[in-house]
Parts: C-alpha cells; sequence; structure tokens
C-alpha cells in the first residue's frame, strides 16, 4: 500500500491579519497508521492551580489512603473527576516555614511554592528561586508558541510589603523566572486572549470600541486558512475542528458580555477593562482559554494563581461579605468556619468546571486531562494554623498514560512537595538531579 | 522556630540512633528530654537509622511521655515531632528492647500509646535531619549521633547541606556502635562532615555505667515508664549499662565541666570496624573522662533521666501583618 499524503504538521495555525490561531491536535497529525504510542501523540502539559490562605479544617479534604471512595464536602464538585485524581497527602515545604525569619507565612508560602525555597524576607531586594514550571519552559518551550502562561484573576501590587515585611512580589506571583524576575500574572481576559490568538497587543476602550464596529469575531480574519484546512480534513478532524473554534467564538462573546457588563458598572470600582466583575466568570473564560492554549498546543505549561496569597477578597456572590483572610483565623467560631468552607468548596467547583473541559477535548483516544497534570493546591496547610506541612495537594490527569490515577498515597511525613516537581519535570521530559528542597521522586504515581 | 531579635535559645540538638540496639540511646533520649524540660537543650528533631518500626514508634513513646503526653492528644503537647526514620534496610530486626511496646495494662490495652503503625507514620529522615538544621540559628545546634551513621552520611548527600552543618552546627557528638553495620556510613561521616566531629571514648562509656537499682530508687514516682520498661527489656536484670549515648548528649548541651576533650586529630575506621584516632591536624576530638567528675557526672545522668513530664503549651504562632490593597486617591474632582 502507497501512502501519499503528508500528515498535518503538529504546529498549524489559522493565520490572517494580527490573528494566529494554533489548532488542536488532529487525527491528520499523525502520519498514516501511526499509533497514539508513536510520534504524533499528544504532548503532556503541566498546570499549578495555586488557592489562597489554605484551606479550612482537613476533615473537609482528606480522605483514606487507596481507592478513592465518597469525596468530603470541599472535594464534592470534583465527584465526575475522582478515577483522574492523585490525592497526595504530607507533602511539606519546609521553606515556606519561619525559619529565623518570624511572621510572613503568606509571603514565603507562596513565594516559594513552585521552586522549593526559602524567600528572603524583604520588600525591596526580593530573592526567591526559578520556579519548576519556568525550568521546564526553558528547555521545551520552543516547542511551542509560549513558553508557558501565568494567568490569575485578582490585581496586585507587585512591589512593597505585602505580609509582615515580605514583598507583594511573594504573594502576587506564583511563577519566578528567576531569584529576582516573577512572572506576573495575566488577569484581564481580554490581554489573555490577545496574547493567544491576536498580536498580543492590548487595545485601549476606546479602540476596542472603534474595532468593533468593523468585525465580529476574531475567526473573520482567518476564514480563508479555515477553509483551506477544512478541505484537507477528514469527517472527524473537521467536526473537532469546529468545536474548538466554536469555543474561541464563545470566549469572545463572553468577552465582549464581561466588558458590557462592566461598561454598566460603577466607575468607582477597581475593575481594570474586561475583567468580568462575577469571580465565576472570571474563572472561567480564563480557564477557557487555557483549555484552547492547551488543545491547540500554545503552550504546555501554566500557572494559575486563583486569587493572592493572603487575600482578603470576599465572596458577595455566595453571601459572604467577610474577607477571605480574616476569616480563616476564625478562632475556631463554628460561623467562620463554615464561611471558609464555602470558599474552599466555592473555588473547587470553579475548577472543576475547567476540568469538565479538559476532558471534554479528546486527543485520538484519550483527552487533555489524561495527557495532562494539573496540580491544585495550596502553599499553607491550614489557613488558621499557618502550617506548612501536609500542604492540600490534589494531581489531575495521567501525564501522559503515565500515572495511576483514582487513588489517595499518603507520603512519609516531611516528604518535600520539591520531589513531586522532580517527578513532573521527569514527565515533562526535563529531568532535573535536583530541584529546591528535594530529597528524591515521588514513588508510586506510576502506573507500573 | 527562634525568633529574631531575641537572647539565644539553648543549645539544639538534632539527635539520631539505632533506637532498639542498645539501651544506652535510650537513656540518652531520657536524659535529653530531661534538659529540654529544664530549659538547657531543645529537641530539634529524632531519627532513628534502625529501618524498624518499632524503633521510630518507641522514639515517639519517649517523646510523649517527657512531654506528659502519654495517651493524650500528643499534637497537643506543643512538641509533636514527626519522627525520622531511614528505609536504608540497616538492622531492620526487633530487638527485645522493643518489646516494651507491646506491654499492656490491666484491660489489655496498650500502657504505651503512639502513633507509628505504617511507613508513612514516619518521616523522611533525610528531609527532617536537613530541616532541623534550616530552623536553628547558627552555631547553636549539636548534631548527637548513637550507633551507625547511616542517617547523617546520608543527608550530606543532599545539595547545600554540607554548608548548612558548617553554619549551623558546633559539632557532632558520637557515641559509635555497631558501625559494621553501615561502615560505609561511617566513613563517609569521618571525611564529609564539615563540623567538629567529638568522638565518646569507650572508656568513658565503660568507666560510668548506669546502675539498674536506680530503676526502683528515683524512676518510681510513675507507675509506668517507658524507659525503665526499655531497660529491663533489653536485658535480664540487673545490668548496669555503658553510658556513651549519655555522654553525648550531656556534652551537647554542657561542654563545660564535665568531660575532657583531646587535643586535635583524625578518626579512621578501622577493619575491625572501630574509630581508631590519630592526633595530629584535623577536627576530630576523642571525649574522655574526667576522673575528678565520675560522680558528678552519674548523678547529673541520673537526675535528668529520672526527671519528671514538662508540658507545655503549643507554640503560638505570631499573627501576620497582611496588608490590604493600597486604596487608590480620590479622583480628581472634574472641572465645570
Amino acid at each position: 500500500m502507497m501512502i501519499t499524503r503528508k500528515a498535518l504538521p503538529r504546529r498549524t495555525f489559522l493565520r490572517g491579519l494580527g490573528a494566529a490561531i494554533a489548532i488542536p491536535a488532529m487525527d491528520a497529525m499523525a502520519p498514516a497508521l501511526a499509533s497514539s504510542q508513536l510520534p504524533g501523540k499528544p504532548p503532556v502539559r503541566m498546570a499549578f492551580v495555586y488557592v489562597p490562605n489554605g484551606i479550612v479544617d482537613h476533615k473537609h479534604w482528606n480522605i483514606p489512603e487507596g481507592a478513592i471512595g465518597e469525596l468530603p464536602r470541599i472535594l464534592k464538585p470534583l465527584e465526575p473527576f475522582k478515577n483522574d485524581m492523585l490525592h497526595l497527602g504530607n507533602l511539606t515545604h519546609n521553606g515556606g516555614r519561619a525559619l529565623l525569619d518570624g511572621a510572613g507565612d503568606h509571603g514565603r508560602c507562596c513565594g516559594g511554592y513552585l521552586s522549593g525555597i526559602h524567600p528572603r524576607k524583604t520588600a525591596v531586594d526580593i530573592q526567591a528561586g526559578i520556579s519548576c514550571d519556568q525550568i521546564v519552559a526553558n528547555k521545551i518551550g520552543s516547542q511551542t508558541r509560549f513558553p508557558s502562561l501565568e494567568i490569575g484573576l485578582e490585581d496586585g501590587r507587585q512591589a512593597g510589603d505585602c505580609d509582615s515585611g515580605y514583598s507583594c512580589a511573594y504573594t502576587n506571583n506564583l511563577s519566578w523566572r528567576s531569584e529576582t524576575q516573577p512572572m506576573p500574572p495575566i488577569l484581564n481576559p481580554r490581554a489573555l486572549f490577545e496574547r493567544l490568538f491576536g498580536t498580543g497587543q492590548v487595545l485601549s476602550p476606546e479602540a476596542r470600541a472603534r474595532q468593533s464596529k468593523f468585525r465580529k469575531s476574531i475567526l473573520d480574519f482567518v476564514t480563508d486558512d479555515t477553509r483551506k484546512l477544512q478541505s484537507d480534513l477528514g469527517p472527524t478532524d473537521r467536526r473537532k475542528l469546529d468545536e474548538y473554534l466554536s469555543s474561541i467564538r464563545a470566549i469572545e462573546k463572553q468577552l465582549e458580555k464581561a466588558e458590557s457588563d462592566n461598561s454598566q458598572i460603577n466607575p468607582g470600582m477597581d475593575k481594570p477593562y474586561g475583567i468580568p466583575a462575577d469571580f465565576a466568570e472570571h474563572f472561567k473564560l480564563m480557564t477557557d482559554m487555557a483549555t484552547v492554549a492547551f488543545q491547540g498546543d500554545i503552550t504546555r505549561v501554566l500557572t494559575f494563581l486563583v486569587t493572592r496569597e493572603g487575600t482578603s477578597r470576599s465572596y458577595r456572590e455566595i453571601g459572604i461579605s467577610d474577607g477571605h483572610h480574616p476569616l480563616t483565623h476564625h478562632m475556631f467560631n463554628p460561623v467562620s468556619i463554615e464561611k471558609v468552607a464555602q470558599i474552599n468548596t466555592y473555588h473547587v467547583k470553579q475548577f472543576a468546571g475547567w476540568l469538565e473541559k479538559l476532558k471534554a477535548s479528546k486527543e485520538g483516544d484519550s483527552n487533555v486531562l489524561d495527557n495532562s497534570m494539573i496540580v491544585y493546591g495550596a502553599g499553607l496547610s491550614d489557613g488558621n494554623r499557618h502550617n506548612h506541612e501536609d500542604l492540600p495537594t490534589i494531581m489531575f490527569g495521567k501525564g501522559g498514560n503515565s500515572f495511576k490515577t483514582g487513588r489517595r498515597i499518603i507520603y512519609r511525613k516531611e516528604t518535600p512537595m520539591s520531589n513531586m516537581f522532580l517527578t513532573m519535570m521527569d514527565r515533562m521530559g526535563v529531568p532535573v538531579e535536583n530541584f529546591g528542597e528535594s530529597t528524591g521522586r515521588l514513588d508510586g504515581l506510576q502506573l507500573s | 522556630m527562634q525568633a529574631i531579635g531575641m537572647a539565644k535559645p539553648p543549645v539544639g540538638v538534632i539527635f539520631d540512633a539505632d533506637l532498639g540496639n542498645s539501651i544506652d540511646a535510650v537513656l540518652a533520649l531520657a536524659v535529653l528530654y530531661g534538659l529540654d524540660g529544664k530549659n538547657e537543650a531543645r529537641v530539634v528533631s529524632t531519627s532513628v537509622s534502625k529501618h524498624c518500626l518499632a524503633s521510630a514508634a518507641l522514639a515517639e513513646v519517649i517523646a510523649r511521655f517527657y512531654s506528659g503526653a502519654v495517651n493524650g492528644d500528643y499534637a497537643s503537647v506543643g512538641r509533636a515531632l514527626p519522627v525520622g526514620m531511614s528505609i536504608a534496610g540497616k538492622s531492620p530486626e526487633p530487638t527485645p528492647l522493643l518489646a516494651v511496646l507491646d506491654r499492656k495494662n490491666a484491660e489489655g490495652k496498650p500502657v504505651y500509646n503512639h502513633g507509628i503503625v505504617q511507613l508513612n507514620d514516619t518521616a523522611d529522615v533525610l528531609a527532617v535531619i536537613r530541616n532541623a538544621f534550616t530552623s536553628q540559628q547558627d552555631q547553636n545546634c549539636v548534631a548527637v549521633l548513637a550507633g551507625p551513621a547511616t542517617n547523617f552520611a546520608a543527608v550530606l548527600g543532599l545539595p547545600g547541606s554540607s554548608a548548612l552543618f558548617a553554619q549551623k552546627a558546633r559539632a557532632l557528638v558520637w557515641a559509635p556502635g555497631r558501625l559494621g553495620l553501615d561502615a560505609a556510613a561511617a566513613q563517609k561521616l569521618l571525611a564529609e562532615w564539615p563540623s567538629p566531629i567529638v568522638v565518646v571514648s569507650p572508656e568513658l562509656a565503660d568507666a560510668i555505667r548506669f546502675p539498674a537499682a536506680a530503676l526502683d530508687s528515683q524512676f518510681n514516682w510513675s507507675e509506668t515508664h517507658p524507659v525503665v520498661d526499655a531497660y529491663r527489656a533489653a536485658a535480664p536484670t540487673p545490668y548496669d549499662a555503658p553510658t556513651g549515648a549519655l555522654a553525648a548528649v550531656l556534652y551537647a548541651a554542657k561542654p563545660e565541666g564535665f568531660f575532657t576533650l583531646s587535643s586535635a586529630g583524625t578518626f579512621t575506621l578501622s577493619g575491625e570496624n572501630t574509630l581508631a584516632f590519630k592526633p595530629g591536624p584535623g577536627t576530630h576530638h576523642l571525649l574522655q573522662l574526667d576522673p575528678a567528675q565520675k560522680e558528678r557526672v552519674l548523678e547529673t545522668y541520673l537526675a535528668l533521666a529520672s526527671a519528671k513530664p514538662v508540658v507545655r503549651p503549643p507554640r503560638r504562632r505570631r499573627p501576620d501583618v497582611v496588608k490590604p490593597p493600597e486604596a487608590k486617591p480620590p479622583a480628581e474632582p472634574t472641572k465645570p
């Protein structure tokens, strides 16, 4: 049998004026007769989703060792993903502890979360460490349009003192390119959209209003390329492409709605243009784009600082007008504990929405979630006690058919979080001997 | 945790032993907790080089006992430290001494409660030891080792650990024993440990014997005492145990007034797995008996080991000062 058709390149873009849309993995990208185990198999992605102020009362979070049964209250929204998770216990970040530096757990736990180091206590000459996502991005970033993406939902200063003498750079960034250079998260959905699909230029509200008069969608700019590509695709790939482009259009519509809603809001509110007032909507917009970024292999590395560490954001959308951080110091007041549990659950619920999207994004005989390692966690264990051992940590996805999920694994006490980072870096094809506080690699995750 | 701007706290002791293989390490832990109770030392970490859950469990039982939480909520007493345990496979067998954990009360329930029943109830020993050093002020802690060097040698393999130990530790005080269990570790430790090493001489260990008779006379304030039970379980009584590990602990906390120190030199591991000392250039020393202090040393051992528990409240966290986002200045009034 002769095979004459060439496979579609893995990095194919639909291009148009000011637009470059990467397309997701297609059957047409795999060489004829190739299986998913051969070149052309989906890439492995890595993401860290960080929630602030720890988790209240671990009885609502922890589960027995072994196969995952019923999930506790905070994790209930993750019920459909029980078989996709590795619920990890006893992972510790010693660098988050005081180590003679006194108060400032919020600054330390976030500033060193992905690097496994002890940040310097300062509001001026910051010093943390290169984070594991950036080590991976440096090594494999050239294979994607963006080496990494950093996103978040809450505006925050990048300088000044945010926690007992610790710079705001520590509490407001998750990813660090170097010891002294944090990677501020993109907060504005419009900015993220432009970065992913446009020229990267963020337009002013006035310029955007002018532009919107003349075009309806970024997809309009890539119509020719889309038609050409569709003619080369089989029915399955055509349907996949349609779904993918529809999801981008849906994001655009959400953005337009958010921008329209924002224009109705009291201008005294501290909301940059394009940021939805509603937390859940903002979360959904950002993670919808993260899904597209993973689907289209625009990046393989993502960090998501849900809100700033130590944040006092209130959650009026679920009836909580108190600040998150003050509530976590609940003095064992059951009302406060209940409110923090509601906030923790609310975060998990939004996150579950993202997982649903990732799981629904098919890649050959698997899906994007299967081919990812999505860590949901916090830098503090219990927000009231400010402890740094047994950090709430759940990894979702099989890392590309590598991990046996659906289990709770409790590691030995004091096992460094950095051991998990080493294991993840291995799976990303970036093995390093030591990292941060590592004492080895996490065992027991693998399929065999 | 030590706080900045305050007077230096008592010396921190990072204690490692093949607990269960000999009674002197058990007695040494008792002395160490006695010193801790008197604020003359701080137990910073405990770890065992014996690959045996019962060994780690005994370390926790002793910690619980001296913190007054034999059967209570251990986590609430303020010094519930995780016990690091080696998984290097050295001397995994249970010993008669460790049978102390099996003692039952009249209702058939264990006399000594502990929380170590499976591997993940113990701690990653490398992390425990390394982390213990990171939390100490410079030159304000001492590593105390009783038995083989498995754990301290292994932790030297972590990047940056040697510099960390040099910065933090005054010395490593070693009561060597059973070195044949891990000769390679002993050689590595002697070659690479960055701070001075003080080795308890066999003569010192043998010269001062822990009197079995004291168990009845000085420890009888408690009906159940894990150290007493361990002593009796270790070998048929009466016997007077050597005290090398106790000397290591006492010297770590009180380097002046009890013992004499040799001039500098170097230790090497002999073919018979004993340490040979050669005076000369080097940072190793031999800890020796001061005959004039013999009685006083023994009295001190007994007083400390038989001390009653000191119950301390949990360590309180200092309140954090998380600043809210800066308020934006009010908008300039628009000119009419």
